[in-house]
């Protein structure tokens, strides 16, 4: 046992002796326990405590809460279908098909990556809702798009892309001897899709649906705009902060959400992929022979083009809506919601955003770097928790975290250490790091697993410290993955609502909640204005980390898979 | 007493959870000032492991590592002066040929014009002059090979680690690159540890062969030591191709003993061991040291296989009930035997070893 404990202890030794690295280990350390532990602890502590007894009670009797519960499967379970479905398509197309247009496919998958929240909403809404452009004046029908039906379509068009690029990833990496094998031994296309190729996949669409009904659950803003009167978990967290004031029942609440997110989450983060046949991050295994069934080959081309040509049309059409006076009614041009949102009362939510994201993405990024490397080549007792820990800020909905900085941090802690976070900055950053930190670790994990560690041995055994071997060795070979992290981070951040909604206050206007009180209240104009805005400042924020930080060599990687 | 350079003392390191896998077993090693000794082993025998050891990379589970005489257990591997030729190179893949070789030096911020001048003769040395701007992907095995090993040599360090250095190049080059290290290192007189499994290999570059098997050194002497007098019935088979014939002692005198070979008697010189009458013993005989004739002798075999290598023929002979390896050198020379004949076999006494039979 003693040996035990000198072992353990030599390992801790061992990661003091790394200069400034050691730092940088423990500030990533002391991060996780303090910013995504603590405030998820926060949320136990209080829906189990026994002032959440009357909100259980009252819960339990109440028959809207079984219904919002049933709501909010019914919502999960039909994007993770509907948008499974979508993605596997796409990634066929993208990998089996020979027709033109696949690279305008691909891109077009990766739009709703970076969109704003709400702006699918929106533009869903006045193209198809009750007095809908298409619906109403094209068709003349009287449809009704809030609701279950509306909420799928949305969620699906803004979730697919996480189907599709595991899928295409996978369908890339399948080895194409073994369809050739296959047929060889005579089965017909048809079969050999149906037991090779589909079986071989079935990780990655199993992997697909769960994630896909995780981002369901978790969304915020959709069944906001578009859910009427359809209240599903995620909305009535928000009703209960926001219109009721009440913490208790949105920390049981959040609970709700919690368990069953974290268990699908982690069900696929550590059974699918460890039951998969295929690694994704294999380059391509070789040429696969397209489908050549013209039939079969056309069918499937026309859908995809149909579906991309929604997106255009939805994407395209939220432009519109930021030019023309009253979306919807009225199409003359116009520029005042742009001068809203540029010169007006929206400017400073646009510095705002932007500066408050721009903080936030090198400390996530640096972070999930310097965990990836302490996770995969470190040895030390905790580990694995470092590492579940790291990816809990994706897994846990926007929402609950949220409210676990509020439960957490709305009251000096530590006798007086650490003040008061709520209504600052401080803590909008803090969340927006917490919840990019696992894209960064994830991207860095995969890097540094690809390259040799007798790299930074040789590194070693030549004299340098681990400091220097971390700043001149593992950092330039993993900065593909470190832009990855960047981008990424940026992207999260500035988009995000979920999160935050519940820790902005005047002093700082976010562009995001702007979004949703502008569409609350139906200048859907100004909203409109406000998503163009964002998506600029999300790619033009892309170009410039390119021109700094990038290299071309993997750089696309976030794009190109 | 010459003091040996590097020393290993009971050297253990167990892996897993539960500490169960015993990767090195209580090794003991000395190695001598400008002195090249290989760890020659199979795979999973620990060579990697001890050398690892001896570089830093993995710290001891008990069991001392000295340098001049002082324990170095505890000091991380860049502040020992050693330097390791890693067997992928591990180049680094973002720095020219010159920058991969001056690293070392930048890292210990020496002047600009002397980390020059260094880079310069290791260059030279290494046959790499004009190759200093090329990014390794530019280079061929070969060259990446030389450029590792100049990267580690510039160091000037006072023990030379190589981990398989040889296992990616083809087998000409793999020759070539054996001369050229063996040339440097007598030159230079660094002292060093080989870990490698060939064994043409480690018979060639080194002064001493360490043969590990399960954790521990099994044999360490000379390659001439080793391949005649092999310790253990391991060593034997590892080393070279080996016959081992079950016999049993007759007769002992001081300095030679009587054995049974084939329902005759034999004898040969006692060697390392000393056997009592009736001792349970294995014969044991290089296939290159059987010889074949169509002349009467005193044994007599037949042909069960024979396949023909051109500068050589392997022949399996089966002796009373035994099948016994022989290689002939310079089939044009002598006789060829066809699979199924009857062969005479005859054994030179001098090239039989013994060791006890359990």
């Amino acid at each position: 046992m003693s040996e035990f404990i000198a072992l353990r202890l030599r390992e801790f030794r061992r990661l003091t002796q790394d200069g400034w690295l050691s730092l940088g280990f423990l500030v990533s350390i002391l991060f996780l326990a303090f910013f995504i532990i603590f405030p998820l602890g926060k949320i136990l502590s209080v829906s189990l405590s026994s002032e959440a007894v009357p909100v259980y009670q009252r819960l339990i009797a109440g028959r809207a809460t079984w219904q919002v519960i049933l709501n909010t499967l019914k919502m999960g379970l039909g994007t993770a279908f509907a948008g499974t479905l979508v993605g596997f398509l796409f990634a066929f197309v993208q990998v089996k098909l020979d027709v033109p247009l696949k690279k305008f496919f691909h891109l077009i998958s990766l739009l709703p990556i970076i969109s704003p929240p709400f702006a699918v909403s929106m533009s869903v809404i006045v193209l198809f809702g009750r007095s809908g452009l298409i619906t109403k004046d094209l068709l003349g029908l009287r449809y009704d798009i809030y609701g279950l039906d509306g909420l799928i379509l949305v969620l699906t068009i803004s979730f697919f892309p996480v189907a599709y690029l595991t899928l295409l990833g996978m369908m890339r990496a399948l080895d194409p001897s073994l369809e050739e094998a296959a047929t060889s031994l005579g089965a017909g296309k048809w079969r050999v899709f149906r037991t090779v190729i589909l079986p071989m996949l079935v990780p990655g669409i199993a992997s697909s649906f769960l994630l896909l009904f995780v981002e369901a659950l978790a969304d915020l803003a959709n069944p906001l705009l578009i859910g009427g009167n359809y209240t599903v978990l995620a909305s009535r967290i928000y009703m209960s902060i926001i219109g009721e004031y009440d913490l208790n029942a949105g920390a049981v609440l959040s609970l709700i959400l919690l368990v069953p997110t974290l268990l699908i989450y982690f069900i696929q983060h550590y059974w699918v992929s460890r039951h998969s046949y295929v690694s994704i991050t294999g380059k391509p295994a070789g040429y696969s022979r397209p489908l050549q069934s013209k039939w079969v080959k056309w069918t499937l081309f026309t859908v995809c083009l149909l579906i991309a040509a929604l997106i255009v049309l939805i994407y395209g059409f939220i432009f519109v809506g930021a030019i023309v006076k009253v979306w919807g009614i009225n199409y003359e041009l116009t520029l005042e919601h742009f001068r809203f949102v540029l010169l007006g009362y929206g400017s400073k939510a646009m510095t705002d955003t932007t500066l408050l994201s721009a903080i936030a993405t090198p400390i996530a990024s640096l972070m999930g770097i310097l965990i990836a490397y302490l996770v995969v080549r470190r040895k030390f007792i905790g580990r694995n928790l470092v590492d579940f820990t790291s990816v809990l800020g994706l897994a846990v909905p926007g929402t609950v975290v949220g409210i676990g900085f509020i439960l957490a941090f709305n009251k000096p802690i530590l006798g007086g250490l650490v003040p008061k976070l709520t209504g600052t900055a401080l803590i909008i950053i803090l969340a927006y790091v917490v919840r990019s930190i696992p894209a960064s670790v994830r991207s860095g994990v995969a890097a540094i697993y690809q390259f040799d560690p007798a790299m930074e041995e040789a590194s070693s055994s030549l004299g340098a410290s681990s400091a220097t071997t971390f700043q001149r060795i593992t950092m330039p070979l993993v900065r593909p993955a470190f832009l990855t992290g960047l981008i990424y981070s940026f992207t999260r951040s500035i988009t995000s609502l979920s999160a935050i909604i519940f820790l902005v206050t005047p002093q700082w206007r976010i562009m995001t909640t702007q979004i949703l009180n502008e569409a609350e209240t139906g200048r859907f104009g100004n909203a409109a204005a406000y998503c163009v805005v964002l998506i600029a400042i999300v790619l033009t924020s892309i170009g410039l980390m390119y021109a700094v930080v990038g290299s071309t060599t993997g750089a696309e990687r976030m794009i190109d898979i | 007493m010459e003091t040996a350079t590097l020393m290993l003392e009971n050297l253990v390191k167990t892996f897993g959870r539960k500490k169960d896998v015993q990767a090195v077993n209580g090794l003991n090693l000395e190695i001598h000032q400008g002195e090249f000794v290989t760890l020659l082993g199979p795979s999973g025998c620990g060579k990697t492991t001890t050398l690892r050891m001896i570089a830093g990379f993995e710290s001891p589970t008990s069991g001392r590592i000295l340098l001049e005489g002082k324990e170095i257990n505890e000091i991380p591997p860049n502040k020992r002066p050693m330097a390791m030729v890693f067997q992928n190179y591990a180049l680094f893949p973002h720095m020219s040929v010159f920058e991969n070789i001056a690293y070392g030096l930048k890292v210990k911020k020496q002047p600009q014009d002397q980390i020059h001048e260094k880079v310069e003769i290791v260059l030279q040395l290494m046959n790499l002059v004009g190759l200093g701007d090329r990014m390794p992907h530019q280079l061929s095995g070969g060259q990446q090979q030389r450029v590792a090993l100049a990267r580690a040599l510039v160091m000037q360090p006072k023990v030379l680690l190589f981990d398989e250095p040889l296992s990616n190049l083809d087998a000409k080059l793999r020759v070539q690159m054996r001369a050229e290290i063996r040339r440097l290192q007598q030159r230079l007189g660094i002292t060093t540890v080989y870990v490698t499994h060939d064994q043409a290999e480690a018979m060639s570059l080194a002064d001493r062969i360490a043969v590990m098997h399960d954790g521990q050194i099994e044999q360490i002497g000379s390659p001439v030591e080793i391949y005649e007098q092999p310790a253990s019935l391991f060593v034997a088979d590892f080393i070279g191709k080996a016959n081992f014939i079950e016999s049993m002692v007759e007769d002992s005198s001081d300095d030679h003993i009587s054995l049974e070979l084939f329902g005759n008697s034999l004898t040969i010189p006692t060697g390392n061991h000393t056997y009592a009458v009736n001792d349970r013993v294995y014969l044991i005989i290089r296939p290159e040291s059987v010889h074949l004739s169509h002349k009467e002798g005193a044994f007599s075999g037949e042909i069960k296989q024979a396949v023909y290598l051109g500068s050589t023929v392997e022949y399996e002979v089966e002796i009373c009930g035994q099948v016994i390896s022989v290689i002939i050198y310079d089939p044009q020379e002598g006789d060829k035997f066809e699979e199924g004949s009857r062969v005479s076999v005859e054994f030179s006494a001098n090239s039989f070893h013994t060791l006890p039979r359990k």
